[in-house]
């Protein structure tokens, strides 16, 4: 797989020549991908992540077994025809860990799309408008982020009678917009007072042009590493709304796989294989995007990147195939 | 002074922000709370006027409109009036005061260890960079800091306390035992707490020593510190004295996103090990939609989150003379 991202970033650039101005719009992607790619850190995490979302895609097509039709003898322990162990009612762990991706990355990424969404409105609209806007803006910001989040979505979930999937990534959502609204809003004041912005806005350009035309496509490399970042945070939440029961737990998802584990008290009984699998694969995705915002940070930050290019142990570990 | 003062300000408001989301929320959500509760624990409730009372208060009712509900609930909330649990008919009150010296026992213990390890972690791996910590300790911590929670208390449950045995698995002291202020019942109350604030430690570490290291690198080019190595100063006085001094204070100040993830942490925590503090009451009363304990004890972590917080400022007033200044 790591062939195949590489493939489409030395390949792209090549079509340039024939179609010149369609070629440039392709190309920008391979662009940062390449950048991110030549990061040994980076270059991990995206590998990691692409496998994480394939193996998820391709479930059905890697096991036979339902995930929420138990089939084999409960409470095995790892085997050929379990490779990851059955739980106490016979369910297959590793259909379960395979299909489960889907519940959980679903529920992120609608509430990181929510959380974002309101971040870039409110911090973008805030910095440029200034005044009471911004006031309000940035005081409702601070107040949230001082409010702790999983008490609260504990809270919400409580007054809620039924907490489905999109219920979960809408209230993830809601309450997860806070941290980066202050991030986007401290960025776009830096921007505002550059010299196109003030042109653009002597020109009479209207705000929603100067917010989404001018100023947004300027802090686009800011907005993705605040997307990973509230990603990491809702695949958390999600996951421990799950864990904690307050989530429809007849559907079969990383959390719920968890919640079954304490709830069948598996700890004391020595089946580790029911809560470790799945707490992996909750973990190696919290991982690959940690790993791919170091790759940003220090693709933005030159002063994060040594010099001398010696982190022996590191290098070795951490590079990809391809870039032997 | 004046920056302290603003400060309170600002968490006063917050404070009264958390209070009006209490109110708000049973109100807003689809459906009646107060209806399930009735269906739920019916001749409880029925059997006592004055928790029917109480509960319209603070859940809302048909009959009592907003904007006049409002203040009741306030006056309610700053005289301590917060009800009686409706699962067990026990004073909100008391279920707080048994439980939360736990949660700060072991959130106190935790995050100032992890405060103390993470930034001296981070100011060695910046300080000697390529060294042993910055290659071994960064990715180590970093892939730590990608564990969440509960998967990390399973873990830690599973193979430190019931493979290992080294630690007790569950709950804050022997269940024989009743708690009393004696040596022997510390004692017990120190073995219960040692694995979950190990994991307390675990989890919040990375985000100090990432933190630290990442200022320090910055602070290790400045011409102060380059100007202290000329002057012949030890390698240690310089690296605590000059660069550690003061690449220290911008990680403080992400002391809040810190401290509220932690709590967050926290309740995960006390649910995988059974520890009876704040977090796993409050799931338990969440997920038995005993309403009168939840909304107190939503109050009452923001309450000491927001303390914290304030703490914490006056702990960064002490740091940097440039805030006493102006």
């Amino acid at each position: 797989m790591t062939e195949l991202v590489q493939s489409t970033a030395q390949t792209a650039p090549a079509v340039e020549p024939t179609h010149h101005i369609r070629a440039r719009r392709t190309a920008r992607v391979p662009e940062w991908l390449r950048l991110l790619l030549r990061n040994r850190m980076s270059a991990f995490g995206i590998v990691l992540l692409t496998t994480i979302v394939l193996v998820t895609i391709l479930a059905p097509l890697l096991t036979s077994q339902d995930p929420a039709n138990p089939r084999s003898l409960p409470g095995q322990a790892p085997s050929w025809v379990d490779p990851m162990g059955t739980t106490d009612q016979g369910y297959s762990v590793y259909a379960q860990v395979i299909h489960g991706g889907r519940i959980s990355l679903v529920v992120a990424l609608v509430a990181t799309m929510i959380a974002m969404t309101i971040s870039i409105v409110l911090g973008l609209l805030a910095a440029y408008k200034g005044g009471l806007v911004d006031d309000i803006v940035n005081l409702v910001a601070n107040i949230f982020i001082v409010i702790p989040g999983l008490p609260l979505l504990i809270v919400i979930a409580s007054f809620l009678e039924q907490t489905g999937p999109m219920v979960m990534a809408l209230i993830i959502g809601l309450t997860s917009w806070a941290i980066e609204t202050r991030v986007l809003r401290g960025q776009a004041l830096s921007i505002c007072n550059r010299d196109f912005i003030l042109a653009a806005r002597a020109s009479g350009e209207s705000t929603a042009r100067i917010v989404f035309r001018e100023l947004l496509p300027n802090m686009l490399s800011r907005i993705a590493a605040g997307f990973a970042f509230v990603f990491i945070n809702a695949v958390f939440f999600e996951a421990a709304l799950e864990f904690l029961g307050f989530a429809d737990v007849n559907k079969v998802s990383w959390g719920t796989t968890l919640y079954w584990a304490t709830v069948n008290s598996t700890l004391l009984q020595g089946e580790w294989w029911h809560f470790v699998f799945p707490g992996l694969a909750i973990s190696l995705t919290l991982l690959s995007i940690v790993f791919i915002n170091y790759g940003i940070d220090e693709l933005a930050d030159p002063r994060l990147r040594l010099k001398d290019e010696r982190r022996g142990v590191l290098r070795r570990v951490f590079r990809p195939r391809s870039a032997l | 002074m004046r920056f302290l003062a603003r400060r309170l300000l600002f968490y006063l408001l917050a404070f009264f922000a958390a209070i009006t989301l209490n109110f708000l929320l049973p109100r807003l959500m689809p459906g009646s709370p107060l209806d399930g509760l009735i269906l739920r624990y019916g001749d409880a409730i029925r059997s006592n006027p004055d928790i029917l009372k109480q509960l319209q208060a603070s859940l809302g009712s048909s009959d009592d409109p907003i904007w006049s509900a409002y203040p009741t609930y306030l006056a309610n909330t700053f005289t301590g009036n917060l009800g009686v649990s409706t699962s067990n008919q026990v004073p909100v009150t008391e279920v707080i005061r048994n439980t939360l010296p736990w949660s700060i026992l072991l959130v106190g213990m935790g995050f100032v260890l992890s405060f103390v390890i993470g930034t001296f972690l981070g100011a060695v791996a910046a300080w000697r960079r390529g060294g042993f910590v910055d290659t071994v300790g960064t990715p180590a911590l970093m892939a730590l800091l990608s564990f969440p929670a509960f998967f990390l208390s399973l873990l830690a449950v599973y193979f430190l306390a019931f493979r290992l045995a080294w630690f007790p698995p569950q709950h804050a002291y022997p269940i024989d035992v009743v708690p009393t202020w004696s040596w022997e019942f510390a004692g017990d109350a120190f073995r219960h707490a040692q694995l979950p604030v190990l994991v307390v430690v675990a989890l919040s570490v990375g985000g100090w020593m990432l933190g630290m290291r990442n200022v320090m690198i910055t602070t290790v080019q400045e011409d102060y510190v380059t100007m202290a190595r000329a002057k012949g100063l030890p390698d240690r006085q310089v690296m605590t004295g000059y660069a550690a001094r003061n690449a220290i204070l911008p990680p403080l100040t992400a002391f809040a996103s810190f401290f509220a993830s932690a709590v967050g942490g926290l309740i995960l925590v006390e649910v995988v090990f059974s520890y009876p503090g704040v977090g796993l009451t409050l799931q338990q009363a969440a997920l038995g939609h005993d309403y009168p304990v939840v909304q107190a004890l939503l109050l009452v972590i923001s309450f000491c989150v927001l303390l914290a917080n304030f703490i914490m400022d006056c702990v960064y007033v002490l740091l940097d003379p440039r805030v006493r200044a102006s």
